[in-house]
């Protein structure tokens, strides 16, 4: 055996920059890889002229599949609607999201149906039209404040703009709430459009309830909304107008009227004395 | 009374006027802030003005502690007085956005969506403060929990944590965004001398280059860690020196006896079997360093005896 084959000369610099940058050709790499492994001198030269930018992006990404969270199902079904993931991950964590709260709201609905279809007028079922609306109110009850918000405090002051977070939530619990109802819509269909009469009076008492936040508990908040939808429907004289589109276009300009007061006090939402604990 | 026994008088901050920007290198300063709840004053007219390095803030249960700090945290509104953070009035909407970027606060009780790993509870902090591209979020929140030392729990769920853990995943939640005002309220509450060791150690390191207004009932944590001790009482600042200064308070008031003194206005059994009293000592009494817990004590339990010196 040679001194040579003991101890090959070492690659030179080109050839292992080549090597570093994968455009050294076959023959020549087969040589210099088993000559790599043997000599930590060569691969202290080799490390120095490796581009760390894609080793760095690979270890990135890597660690961002390691530790970053994982969406659960409510949070993919809303990236999957292309809504960013930072906004998602905040309507995921709506209080009120619950298994419990869901249970409750779809039982309600069920319930709400068969009395329309066994115990109702055919053209306009009161009650289920009635009932419809006061659902979202039992998620905005349980959305916001320090009973229900774990983290409200910290939430309040690390929101640069809380108003939003109030505004996603309560979307979302609108949101849950009408989709959930329009499904069991589907069960009454000899109604037509009058079978989606809910849809309004829904938005608008949510929208009051979250205006009320700034001045009461949210649980109070929702009672007092809920309260005035009820007063209305009672005082209606026949109950049905405020599903006709006479009713219907007052509800209109209530909630106009509604969102307006919300934007002139969205700054109130910021502090404790805006959105009351 | 010792000259030392009479507390300083509360200096007057010299932010004027509080308008919608404030001049000047003071980081948070209130000035005559009156805050009631329900009729009751939380804090009356309390003037105080904060600047870099470590602020503790003693006071008893209901002295105002923590209204103050949620007033300077712009979680609060108060009823009368000016509040200035970074320069900036937190009473004009964007003003307080811009405050919040650069504020971290850790609440007395801070509460967590327990099924939220120490990660995710961070990164829905990092959210609400706009940090919305994810890989920058991201890094944050490795960052602030590896300033923390939680690097190897930010996978565990907050419910699976100690609450020595929860505590520390709080503050690096208040630490996102590298902020310049650190309020804290309480950290070190429930902790066993370890974790309170490893507070002690990170509030330390946080005080370099910022803020740091912490509220305590530990007085060996203001020791350790304080350049500056406030004392609320009642809703209105006691005292606002060194530490130093406070246990001074106590210079030549603290003695040792073989049995319980009569005159001391408090005294205990230590456990060699004497006691330690405070109060006004006896002719030829064995007298003992103050701490800083002595000189606390011996203000907040001698108003009558100052006032009647007044």
């Amino acid at each position: 055996m040679t001194d040579s084959t003991a101890h090959p000369p070492h690659p030179g610099a080109g050839t292992l920059r080549d090597y570093a940058r994968g455009r050294l050709p076959s023959p020549v790499r087969e040589t210099v890889e088993p000559h790599l492994d043997g000599c930590s001198h060569c691969r202290v030269q080799l490390a120095a002229l490796v581009d760390h930018a894609p080793l760095d992006a690979v270890w990135r990404r890597l660690d961002l599949a390691i530790d970053a969270p994982v969406p659960g199902w409510l949070e993919r079904q809303l990236l999957a609607l292309r809504i960013p993931d930072h906004v998602a991950r905040l309507m995921a964590a709506t209080p009120a999201l619950r298994a419990s709260w869901l249970c409750g709201t779809v039982l309600t609905l069920v319930l709400a149906v068969l009395t329309a279809r066994l115990a109702e007028p055919a053209d306009t079922p009161v009650v289920y039209l009635t009932v419809a609306p006061l659902l979202p109110l039992t998620g905005v009850a349980t959305s916001f404040g320090r009973r229900w918000d774990p983290a409200h405090e910290m939430g309040l002051v690390a929101a640069v703009c809380s108003f939003r977070l109030v505004l996603l939530r309560a979307a979302v619990v609108l949101g849950s709430c009408v989709l959930l109802t329009a499904v069991t819509s589907l069960a009454l269909p000899r109604l037509g459009p009058v079978a989606f009469a809910w849809l309004l009076p829904s938005v608008v008492v949510t929208a009051l309830s979250v205006l009320l936040l700034t001045r009461l508990a949210a649980p109070i908040a929702a009672v007092v909304a809920g309260s005035g939808w009820l007063a209305g429907v009672a005082l209606t004289e026949h109950s049905e107008a405020l599903f006709s589109a006479g009713g219907q276009s007052a509800l209109a300009g209530l909630l106009a009227a509604t969102v307006g007061a919300l934007l002139l006090r969205r700054a109130d939402f910021d502090t404790e004395k805006g959105i009351h604990p | 009374m010792t000259p030392s026994t009479t507390p300083p008088t509360p200096p007057t901050p010299p932010l004027t006027p509080f308008g919608d920007t404030v001049a000047g290198g003071d980081t948070a300063a209130v000035r005559n802030v009156t805050v009631r709840y329900r009729g009751t004053v939380a804090l009356n007219s309390v003037s105080l003005t904060l600047s870099e390095g470590v602020t503790g803030l003693l006071g008893p249960n209901g002295a105002g502690k923590t209204t103050l700090l949620r007033t300077l945290a712009t979680a609060l509104v108060p009823d009368s007085g000016d509040v200035a953070v970074l320069g900036r009035n937190p009473g004009s909407p964007g003003r307080r956005q811009e405050i919040r970027r650069n504020l971290g606060y850790l609440p007395q009780s801070p509460g967590f969506h327990r099924h939220f790993t120490a990660f995710e509870f961070v990164d829905y902090l990092a959210i609400l403060k706009e940090i919305t591209d994810r890989r920058r979020r991201h890094d944050e929140v490795r960052r602030v929990l590896a300033a923390v030392g939680l690097r190897d729990e930010r996978g565990k769920r907050l419910k699976a944590l100690s609450g020595g853990m929860r505590q520390r995943v709080a503050l690096a939640a208040a630490l996102v965004g590298d902020p310049r005002v650190l309020i804290l309220d309480e950290p070190t509450v429930g902790l066993d001398p370890e974790q309170r060791l490893r507070f002690r150690e990170l509030i330390a390191d946080l005080g370099v280059g910022r803020t740091v207004l912490l509220s305590t009932h530990q007085t060996e944590d203001v020791a350790a860690l304080c350049r500056r001790v406030v004392v609320l009482d009642r809703g209105e600042v006691r005292y606002d020196a060194t530490p130093e200064r406070l246990s001074g308070v106590a210079e030549g008031r603290v003695w040792f006896s073989t049995e319980r003194d009569p005159r001391a206005a408090a005294g205990w059994r230590t456990g060699r079997g004497t006691y330690r009293n405070i109060g006004s000592p006896p002719e030829g009494a064995r007298l003992a360093e103050p701490s800083l817990e002595d000189g606390y004590l011996l203000l907040l339990g001698s108003v009558p005896e100052q006032r009647e010196a007044a």
